[in-house]
């Protein structure tokens, strides 16, 4: 595994969560995929997705968790904010509603995950614009305020969309290079790929997982 | 014979012919001599005229009397002289006559002999002939039926071995078509999401030929079977339940036939024919009322075939709710259908708009649900409704989208809104789609123990992964398998459940993850 192709020093956890219909899992599958899909069913639970990217030269994978939006599904979906080391937190700029939601989504984020989690604000169907709800500014004021990096997405085009998963991981990597991320931690939502966290002691010939 | 008689008739006619001449001569000669008589007189040579002899004598003095005397025995003797030669002609004739008959006789004697000759010739070919001729034929009908019995028996025995080597096809067939429909696979590949899979077959176009000439056969018997061309043309396949399918990929196209090849063969045998014919006879039998028995576990377990399928599933959960329906009334679901809405505006609108975002989210790919103006859609939307007007303690459970969709391809949209209020008052406790899914999350917890317990390779595989087995079954139970399994096997599950309970489920759950069980 050490010089395979697809080799990466880590992995990050990411969630993405925001209100039902935002478009949570057509940014996720705009990311791994590079394709809009359309024609999608809504999610039940969560849903999951990985791709390799390069931040510094070093690789990284990403293992992404897609939730459902539905209020009822919090209760199921907050299990996965433990240990997660980025969170894309979504609202759809042309549904006010889903932008009102935010604080909660938030309160949430903050709660269940560590301090040191890498929050994102994305606005999505940024090409809807003639049906516009929410101006940018408000959402880069809301942004600011809660110390957020915030930027507007289409799943759809593509816009964007690369950039606020990088600048994510970009955000991570550096908390690690500066220390600030303690990866000894187990809810850090970074693992280096080469301690596997279930190393039974001298044991050298534990099985790399390959998720 | 009439050759000789009328021979014979010529002749007397002839001689009368010539005894008339006489008789004339005499009476032109003697007009006198009346009295004679040729036929008494017999022969004319020994003719005597007493009159002439006695009047020459007695007349003898007399020289004029001598004259005339000598002029009479002049004429007498030409007359004489004449009879003799008419005797002779006659004579001629007669000996003429006699040599006609007797060659007539002998004639007719040959023809006789002729006749009888010929007779007998025919009767000496004809039995000789036809004896040995039938001595050849029946001896060609005992050589040809015995060669037919062989050929008979030898028939028997290749029919037979036709019959064993077309069992031997059709399962070959099934088994290759299976075979091919296993060589899906998750690339287990870093760069991919897990939606991504591949079919890998070997051998150039073989098997895309083998697959379509078998589809080609399978189709001129079920016509709705899908083609390639509609299936890699970009303009999609429609199967029977609605839902589209197009392949970018070759391969992929082709394990899709595969499987639906499959299915096609599986539905042609008599194992399942029968099937067929056992729920035909339990249908009838049981006039629409299941007793939860070993029978009725039997056939459903077995699957409920598809031309039964509304009928036993409606009668399945009228069974269920048959007492909620005494009790709110018979005009009760269309009721809730034309109700303006509930006392809780807020609450009924924030389900309104949760239902409208899944609408066009539950089967996007089936050509009941694609657009807002599908009639599917429109009957989605109206019992997903009337289910929250009903149950607002519950309301809107996203996964409720995928079972009334599910229902709705098979039942009318009052039948799919009793099956909800079964599913989530009946069947399920009443928390299990409330809102924090409290019901379905204790279900989670109780599967995580059993797969512990019975799959402890797999518990312990996922532990080492760090994934929660609810990340990947949570769904199972609120959508009842709808993403879980092939469409074809879903009705199944859902059949399986319909009598039980939620053990059934969970059964289901712990085969379907068994197969990822990596073994001992
Ligand atoms: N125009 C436009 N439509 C989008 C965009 N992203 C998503 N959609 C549409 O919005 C709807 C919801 O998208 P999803 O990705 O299913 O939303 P979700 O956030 O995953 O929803 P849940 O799974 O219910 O939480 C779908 O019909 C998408 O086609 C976008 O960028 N532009
Ligand atoms: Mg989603």
């Amino acid at each position: 595994m050490a010089a395979g192709p697809y080799n990466y020093s880590y992995i990050f956890k990411y969630i993405i969560i925001g209100d039902m219909g935002v478009g949570k899992s057509c940014l996720l599958h705009q990311f791994t995929e590079k394709k809009f899909m359309a024609d999608c069913p809504h999610t039940i639970g969560v849903e999951f997705g990985t791709r390799i990217i390069e931040v510094s030269g070093q690789k990284i994978k990403l293992q992404i968790w897609d939730t459902a939006g539905q209020e009822r599904f919090r209760a199921v979906t907050r299990s996965y904010y433990r240990g997660a080391a980025g969170a894309l937190m979504v609202y759809d700029i042309t549904r006010r509603s889903t932008y009102n939601h935010l604080s909660s989504w938030l309160t949430d984020a903050r709660n269940l995950t560590n301090p040191n989690t890498v929050i994102f604000l994305i606005g999505n169907k940024s090409d809807l614009d003639a049906q516009r709800d929410v101006t940018y500014e408000e959402a880069k004021a809301f942004a600011d305020e809660n110390g957020l990096t915030f930027l507007e997405c289409s799943a759809k085009t593509g816009e964007n969309v690369e950039d606020a998963f990088l600048e994510t991981a970009r955000k991570i990597y550096q908390n690690i290079q500066d220390g600030s991320l303690d990866l000894n931690q187990a809810d850090s939502g970074v693992q280096p790929k080469q301690l596997p966290r279930t190393t039974p002691a001298g044991g050298g010939d534990a099985k790399q997982c390959n998720c | 014979l009439s050759v000789v008689d009328d021979a014979d008739i010529a002749e007397t006619r002839q001689s009368r012919y010539y005894q008339n001449e006489i008789r004339n001569w005499l009476n032109r000669h003697q007009p006198g001599m009346d009295t004679f008589d040729i036929h008494s007189q017999g022969d004319l040579s020994t003719y005597t005229c007493p009159e002439l002899l006695s009047k020459s004598n007695n007349s003898a003095q007399s020289s004029q009397q001598s004259s005339l005397v000598g002029d009479r025995i002049e004429s007498n003797l030409q007359l004489t002289e004449e009879v003799r030669q008419f005797r002779e002609k006659e004579h001629g004739y007669q000996q003429e006559l006699q040599r006609l008959n007797q060659k007539n006789q002998r004639l007719i004697v040959e023809i006789e002999q002729l006749k009888q000759l010929s007779q007998n010739r025919d009767q000496v070919l004809d039995k000789n002939y036809l004896l040995t001729r039938n001595r050849f034929l029946n001896s060609e009908v005992v050589r040809l039926s015995s060669k037919w019995q062989d050929e008979q028996s030898q028939y028997v025995q290749l029919s037979r071995r036709v019959i064993d080597l077309e069992a031997q096809l059709d399962q070959f067939k099934q088994q290759y078509v299976y075979l091919l429909q296993s060589c899906i696979r998750i690339p287990v590949c870093e760069r991919h999401s897990v939606e991504l899979v591949e079919v890998k077959l070997f051998g150039g176009d073989v098997h895309k030929k083998r697959v379509c000439q078998l589809l080609d056969e399978a189709r001129r018997i079920d016509p709705t079977l899908p083609t390639f061309d509609s299936l890699t043309s970009g303009n999609s396949h429609v199967d029977l339940y609605g839902f589209r399918h197009s392949y970018a990929e070759e391969s992929l196209a082709l394990h899709y036939i595969c499987t639906q090849l499959h299915q096609h063969y599986q539905s042609q045998l008599t194992a399942q024919q029968q099937h067929r014919h056992r729920w035909k006879l339990y249908l009838a039998q049981s006039k629409n009322i299941f007793i939860n028995n070993k029978e009725t576990r039997a056939l459903v377990r077995n699957g409920i075939p598809s031309a039964y399928r509304s009928t036993v599933w409606r009668c399945l959960i009228h069974q269920q709710v048959v007492d909620y329906k005494v009790k709110y009334g018979k005009y009760y679901y269309r009721n809730l259908c034309s109700s303006q809405g509930s006392a809780d505006v807020e609450f009924s609108t924030v389900h309104q708009k949760q239902i409208m975002l899944d609408l066009l989210r539950t089967m996007p790919n089936n050509v009941h649900f694609s657009s807002p103006t599908c009639k599917g859609v429109n009957q989605l939307q109206t019992v997903l409704r009337a289910y929250c007007l009903h149950n607002s303690t519950i309301g809107y459970c996203q996964g409720m989208n995928f079972i009334a969709g599910t229902c709705l391809l098979f039942l009318s949209p009052e039948d799919t809104f009793w099956f909800l209020v079964a599913l989530t008052e009946k069947y399920f406790v009443s928390s299990y789609f409330d809102n924090s899914l409290t019901g379905a999350q204790a279900d989670q917890e109780v599967l995580k123990d059993l797969v512990a317990h019975m799959l402890p390779g797999l518990a312990e595989h996922l532990e080492k992964c760090d994934i929660d087995l609810a990340t990947v079954t949570l769904n199972w139970f609120l959508a009842l398998f709808f993403d879980a399994v092939p469409f074809q096997l879903n009705p199944i599950a859902f059949n399986a459940i319909k009598p039980y309970q939620t053990e059934v489920e969970i059964a289901v759950q712990i085969g379907l993850l068994a197969i990822s069980e990596p073994p001992p």
